[in-house]
C-alpha cells in the first residue's frame, strides 16, 4: 500500500510496473508460501524499495516515523528509537528478518536505530497480534524484513553518497546479480553525523547539543540459488555495528555516555517446492553485543542465539493448504550484570491452515503452542477471514476480521539480571479482534487512476503486563506481572496512484486513533484510571504526496503526532508536533552505457523549523537538509 | 504538474487544519497558586526520573491540608527547575537551597514565594546535602567522578552563601551523604566506606575520622546530646549471605568521641535514614523493613516496625512532630506523600510528584 514511487526509482518510469510484482517466477517454478498468506483477515503495510528510496542510507526509524502513522519514541537523531504499535509497548513489536526474530534477547525489543533501511528491500508492518505466526512478542504488532528474489535481473549496482546538516555523513554500495538459477544481492552502507545542532533550552538560551555524534554501517549480502528442479538453497548475511554516544537529556550533565552495538546475523536455508508439497529446513545464528559506559558506569553484553525452524507444507488443492513446523531457539549469554555466563532453551510447535471455501471467501487459522523453561505460555491461535463483498470492473469492496492470542516470553534481563530477575515470571498473554474493510477504485485508463481505502477498528486485553518495581520487603526491583491493559482504535488509510506517459503521482493518507489504558495496577496505592498509558499518543496521522515528471522527481511527507503523557499517572505531557520533510531531485539518463543513470536529490526536513521533543527532554534538530549523489546502472 | 502542485496544496492545507484542531485537543496546564505566608508550608522534594531534569518541588499547606502547588518553583518563576535527581532541599533564613545531585547544582530560591535567586554550579560535583552554617555559609557533601572502575570519592565544599561560590573543599571519605553540625564540629557520612569524618568549622580542616558501622548515611543529635548514626549496611544480591547488616552508632560530639556500635537483625538497605522528634527524645529509623521507633535512651535497638511500611522519604515536622513520609509508586509517575500522627495513625495523603524523597518546613 505505501507503494510510493521513490525520487530515485521515479525516472526509471517504466520499472513501476515491474516494482509491483517484485515476485516474478518463471511459470514452471511453484511459489514457496510466505508466513503472510496464513495471516487473512488482518492488515499489512508495505514498504517496497520504492517507498524506502529517500531513506536507502538511513535507518528503519527514520523511514517508519515519515512514512506511517507509527509512533517511535526518538531520544535524537540516531538515537534510541522504541517503537509503540496499537498502544503497546516496545517490548509488543516483534521484528522478524527473513522469518527469525531479531529483537535483542536481552531486552526483548529492538531500537529501530539500529536496523539500516539496506539490510532488506522490504519492510512490511503487521499490526495486531499475531503470536501464532510470529511467535513471541507479536501482541502490538510485526515488523517482516525481507528481500524477496528478483530472478532473471542481470547484473545491477549502484553507488550512492550523501551529505547533510551536522555532520551528516553517509555512502551506500549495492551490487546485485541473478540469471533463472541464483540471485546475489549485497548492500553495504555506512552513516555518520557530529549531531551538534542547535536547540533551545526550555524557558532558556538556544545551546548547542553535545555528546550526541555517532557512526553505524551495515553489510548485507542475499544469496538464492535454485539447485534441480525443486530445490532452493537461501542464504543470508546481515551484521550492523553502531558506536553511539548517548545524547544527554535537555538540562542534565554530560556524563560521557557511549554505547556501542554490533550484532551479526547469519541465516541458511533450503526449501523443496513442488505442486503439493513444499518442505524448508532453516537455521540461523546471530550474535549481539551491546557495550554500555558512562564516566562512572559500565556494563558489557553478549548474546548468542541459535535458531532452527522446520516446516512441511501440503497443499490439498488450490483452495487449501496446511502447514506444520517447529522451531527451537537456543541462547548463550555473557553479560556482567547476570553475573557470567546464562543459556536458555526454547521450542515451539505451530499449524498453519488456509481455506478458501469460495472465490470470494478467504478463511485461515493458525495455532501456536511455545515451551519455555519452566513456564508454558499459554495456546495462541489466529482465526482470520475474508470477504470479497463487492467486484465490479471499478469497485472491489473486502470485509475482513480476525481473532488472535499473542504472548511475550520474558526476556533474557527478566529472568537473570542480578538484582531482581525472576526465573518465575510468567510470559505476558493478550487477546485481541480486529474488524475492517477494504475498498479499491480503479479509475479510467486514461489516465490511469486508482484509489485504495482502508479501515480497521481492534480491541485487545494484554494481561500480566510486565513492570520492574520492588517485590514487598526489597530495596530493589524486579519484574512482576502487575498490570492488565486495554487497547482499542480505528486504522485509516487511502492512498491514491495516477500516472500517464511522462508524470506520476502518489498520494497517501493514514490516521490511526489508539487508545489504551490500565484496568488493573497490583502496585500497592495504585488506583487505575483510564487515562492514556504513557507515550502513546491518541491521534497520529501520516500525509505523504510522491511525483514524477520526466527527468523531475519530487515529494513530501507530513506527520502529525499527538500529545503524549510522560509520566505514569498525572496530566504532564509533550504538546503534539507535525514535522514536514520534502525532497526534489532530477536523474541524468546515460544512453551509453545502457541503464546507466545520475541522481541529484535534495532533502529537507523539519521544513517548518519546530523545536519539539519526541521523548521528555531529548532534543531534536530544526530545520535541516541533506544533498545526495547517486549513480546506478542495471 | 498543475494536478501535483494543486493536491499539495491542499494536502498542505489539510494538515495544518488538523494541526490546529489537534492541539486544540492537547491538555491544559494551569498554573497553581504559590503561598505568600510561612509556618504553613511543607515543601515535597521529588527526586524526578533519573537521568531526566524533572526533579521538582510540590508545595504543602498545612492549614487546608492539600498539596496546592505540585510543581512550585515552576508556578512561580513560569519555567521548569530542571534539576536532574532533586535529592534535598534546605532551609537557611529565607532562602531555600535545592540540590540537584545528577546535574550538580543547587537552585536558590527566596520564600515564601519561591522565585529563583541563583544557581550554585561552578565547581560542585554530584551534590548531595547541604547544611548551612549560618545564612553566610554552608557545607555540601560531594561524590567525586573518577573513571570507571574506580570508586567514586568524596568532597564537603565550603559555600559562601552571600556570593554563593565554593570557597574551599575538604576531602573526606566515599559517597558521603548527610551532615551534622554540632558545637563547632561537622560530621560527614561516608556512606562508601564505614566511616564519620570530622571537620572543625573554624579552621574547615579534618580533625579526625571515627570509624561507625557499614555505609553510614545519615545522623541526628539526640536528647542526650549524643550524635546518632544509621548506616545501612549492604545487600550481596549475587550471595545474600554475604550481605553486611545495617547498624546504629553513637558516640559524643567531641573529643574522644569513643563509638558505641550496635547491629540491627537486618540490612537497613540503601536510602535508609534516621529522623528525630523535635526534643530529640524519640528517633525514626527508615528502613528496608519498615519503620522503627526508639528512644536514645532505649536499653537495645527495635526488633519490630513501628510502621510496616516502604517508604522512599521520611521526616518530621519539628513544629508538630507530625510524621512526613514519601510513597514511591512508580519510577516515572507520580508518588503519594502520607503523614502520621506520633502514635502512627495515618492523618492524610496526597499526590505529589516523581520519587517524593524528602521535606522541608518553612
Amino acid at each position: 500500500m505505501l507503494g510510493l514511487l521513490g525520487p530515485a526509482q521515479a525516472a526509471l518510469a517504466q520499472q513501476a510496473a515491474f516494482i509491483d510484482s517484485v515476485r516474478v517466477l518463471p511459470a514452471v517454478r511453484v511459489e514457496v508460501e510466505r508466513p503472510r498468506r496464513f495471516a487473512v483477515g488482518t492488515r499489512v503495510l508495505t514498504l517496497d524499495s520504492a517507498a524506502l528510496a529517500s531513506y536507502r542510507t538511513a535507518t528503519l526509524a527514520d523511514a517508519l516515523a515519515a512514512r506511517t502513522p507509527l509512533y517511535l519514541k526518538n531520544y535524537g537523531p540516531g538515537q534510541l528509537s522504541s517503537i509503540t504499535m496499537r498502544g503497546t509497548s516496545a517490548q509488543h513489536t516483534a521484528v522478524l528478518w527473513n522469518g527469525f526474530n531479531v529483537m535483542l534477547p536481552t531486552l526483548g525489543q529492538n531500537d529501530f536505530a539500529l536496523l539500516p533501511v539496506s539490510g532488506a528491500t522490504q519492510v512490511e508492518v503487521q499490526p495486531g497480534p499475531a503470536s501464532a505466526l510470529y511467535g513471541s512478542g507479536a501482541i502490538g504488532g510485526t515488523v517482516l524484513l525481507s528481500s524477496p528474489v528478483r530472478w532473471a535481473q542481470g547484473l545491477r549496482g549502484a553507488a550512492q553518497a550523501d551529505a547533510g546538516s551536522f555532520g551528516l555523513r553517509a555512502g551506500s554500495v549495492e551490487a546485485g546479480f541473478s540469471n533463472t538459477r541464483l540471485a546475489l544481492r549485497t548492500s553495504a552502507t555506512y552513516r555518520t553525523a557530529t549531531n551538534d545542532f542547535p536547540y533551545d533550552e526550555p524557558g532558556g538560551a538556544r545551546l548547542r547539543q553535545t555528546n550526541a555524534a555517532f557512526w553505524q554501517g551495515s553489510l548485507a549480502q542475499d544469496i538464492a540459488w535454485r539447485v534441480g528442479k525443486a530445490g532452493q538453497i537461501q542464504a543470508a548475511a546481515w551484521l550492523t555495528k553502531a558506536d553511539r554516544h548517548i545524547q544527554p537529556a535537555i538540562g542534565t550533565q554530560n556524563d560521557n555516555a557511549r554505547q556501542l552495538d554490533q550484532n551479526s546475523r547469519l541465516l541458511l536455508g533450503y526449501e523443496h517446492t513442488t505442486a503439493r508439497h513444499e518442505s524448508s529446513v532453516r537455521v540461523a545464528w546471530f550474535e549481539d553485543i551491546l557495550n554500555y559506559r558512562t564516566n562512572t558506569f559500565q556494563s558489557n553484553s553478549r548474546v548468542q542465539t541459535t535458531q532452527a525452524q522446520v516446516s512441511h507444507t501440503v497443499r490439498f488443492s488450490q483452495a487449501t493448504s496446511l502447514r506444520v513446523g517447529a522451531e527451537a531457539q537456543h541462547f548463550a549469554v555473557r553479560m556482567t550484570d547476570y553475573g557470567g555466563f546464562v543459556s536458555e532453551n526454547r521450542f515451539a510447535g505451530f499449524a498453519l491452515l488456509r481455506y478458501d471455501p469460495t472465490a470470494r471467501l478467504r478463511l485461515s487459522a493458525t495455532l501456536r503452542q511455545a515451551v519455555l523453561p519452566g513456564r508454558r505460555p499459554p495456546f495462541t491461535p489466529v482465526l482470520g477471514a475474508e470477504w470479497q463483498a463487492l467486484a465490479t470492473a471499478q469497485h472491489e469492496l473486502l470485509l475482513k476480521a480476525s481473532a488472535a492470542r499473542g504472548y511475550r516470553a520474558p526476556t533474557l534481563n527478566e529472568r537473570y539480571y542480578q538484582p531482581g530477575g525472576d526465573p518465575n515470571l510468567q510470559p505476558e498473554t493478550s487477546q485481541g479482534y480486529e474488524t475492517g474493510l477494504t475498498h479499491n477504485w480503479h479509475g479510467p485508463a486514461h489516465p490511469a487512476l486508482k484509489l485504495q481505502t482502508e479501515l480497521t477498528g481492534y480491541q485487545q486485553w494484554i494481561d500480566n503486563w510486565v513492570m520492574w518495581w520492588p517485590k514487598p520487603g526489597q530495596s530493589f526491583v524486579s519484574p512482576r506481572n502487575l498490570r492488565q491493559v486495554r487497547t482499542q482504535g480505528l486504522e485509516a488509510s487511502s492512498g491514491l496512484r495516477w500516472h500517464n506517459k511522462v508524470s506520476s503521482m502518489q498520494a497517501r493518507a493514514a490516521y490511526a486513533y489508539t487508545r489504551a489504558f490500565k484496568t488493573r495496577d497490583a502496585v500497592e496505592s495504585v488506583v487505575p484510571t483510564r487515562r492514556q498509558l504513557v507515550y502513546v499518543p491518541l491521534h497520529s496521522a501520516a500525509l505523504s504526496l510522491d511525483g514524477t515528471h520526466r527527468a523531475w522527481q519530487a515529494g513530501s511527507t507530513l506527520t502529525f503526532t499527538g500529545y503524549r503523557y510522560t509520566e505514569d499517572a498525572g496530566t504532564n505531557f509533550l504538546p503534539s508536533y507535525l514535522l514536514l520533510d520534502a525532497y526534489v531531485g532530477y536523474t541524468w539518463r546515460q544512453k551509453a552505457p545502457a541503464g546507466a543513470a545520475l541522481t541529484l536529490l535534495a532533502q529537507g526536513r523539519n521544513l517548518t523549523n519546530q523545536s519539539y521533543q519526541s521523548y521528555l527532554y531529548r532534543a531534536q534538530p530544526l530545520r535541516s537538509a541533506q544533498l545526495s549523489l547517486r549513480v546506478a546502472w542495471r | 504538474m498543475h494536478l501535483p502542485s494543486f493536491l499539495q496544496r491542499c494536502a498542505s492545507a489539510l494538515a495544518f487544519g488538523s494541526l490546529l484542531l489537534f492541539t486544540a485537543c492537547d491538555p491544559d496546564n494551569e498554573p497553581d497558586p504559590v503561598s505568600e505566608g510561612r509556618f504553613t508550608n511543607v515543601y515535597v522534594v521529588n527526586e524526578g526520573a533519573y537521568g531526566t531534569p524533572n526533579g521538582s518541588v510540590s508545595l504543602y499547606d498545612k492549614v487546608s491540608g492539600k498539596i496546592t502547588s505540585l510543581n512550585v518553583f515552576k508556578a512561580a518563576n513560569g519555567r521548569e527547575m530542571l534539576a536532574d535527581v532533586a535529592q534535598s532541599m534546605t532551609i537557611a533564613g529565607d532562602r531555600g537551597y535545592i540540590v540537584a545531585n545528577n546535574n550538580s547544582k543547587i537552585v536558590v530560591v527566596s520564600l515564601p514565594d519561591f522565585k529563583s535567586v541563583d544557581t550554585i554550579k561552578s565547581t560542585l560535583s554530584q551534590p548531595r546535602y547541604l547544611v548551612a552554617a549560618s545564612t553566610d555559609k554552608a557545607y555540601v557533601s560531594e561524590w567525586i567522578q573518577v573513571p570507571y572502575p574506580s570508586a567514586v570519592a568524596g568532597r564537603v565544599a565550603v559555600v559562601d552563601l552571600k556570593t554563593n561560590k565554593v570557597t574551599k573543599t575538604v576531602a573526606v571519605g566515599r559517597l558521603p551523604e548527610e551532615m551534622l553540625l554540632v558545637n563547632g564540629h561537622l560530621f560527614v557520612t561516608n556512606s562508601g566506606d564505614n566511616t564519620v569524618t570530622v571537620i572543625n568549622t573554624s579552621t574547615d580542616a579534618v580533625e579526625t575520622t571515627l570509624t561507625v558501622g557499614a555505609n553510614p548515611a545519615s545522623l541526628v543529635q539526640g536528647s542526650d546530646g549524643r550524635v546518632w548514626v544509621l548506616s545501612n549496611g549492604d545487600t550481596d544480591y549475587t550471595t545474600p549471605a554475604n550481605s553486611t547488616k545495617g547498624s546504629v552508632s553513637d558516640f559524643a560530639p567531641t573529643a574522644p568521641y569513643t563509638v558505641r556500635r550496635r547491629d540491627l537483625n537486618f540490612t537497613a538497605g540503601y536510602g535508609s535514614r534516621i529522623r528525630r522528634n523535635a526534643k530529640g527524645t524519640v528517633f525514626y529509623l527508615k528502613t528496608a523493613e519498615g519503620v522503627f521507633r526508639m528512644a536514645p535512651t532505649d536499653a537495645s535497638l527495635p526488633v519490630t516496625p513501628f510502621l510496616k511500611r516502604n517508604f522512599y522519604g521520611l521526616d518530621v515536622d519539628p513544629d508538630s512532630d507530625v510524621i512526613y513520609t514519601g510513597v514511591a509508586l512508580s519510577y516515572n509517575g507520580p508518588g503519594r506523600m502520607v503523614t502520621y500522627q506520633t502514635g502512627g495513625l495515618p492523618l492524610d495523603s496526597a499526590e505529589v510528584g516523581i520519587l517524593p524523597n524528602g521535606f522541608a518546613f518553612y
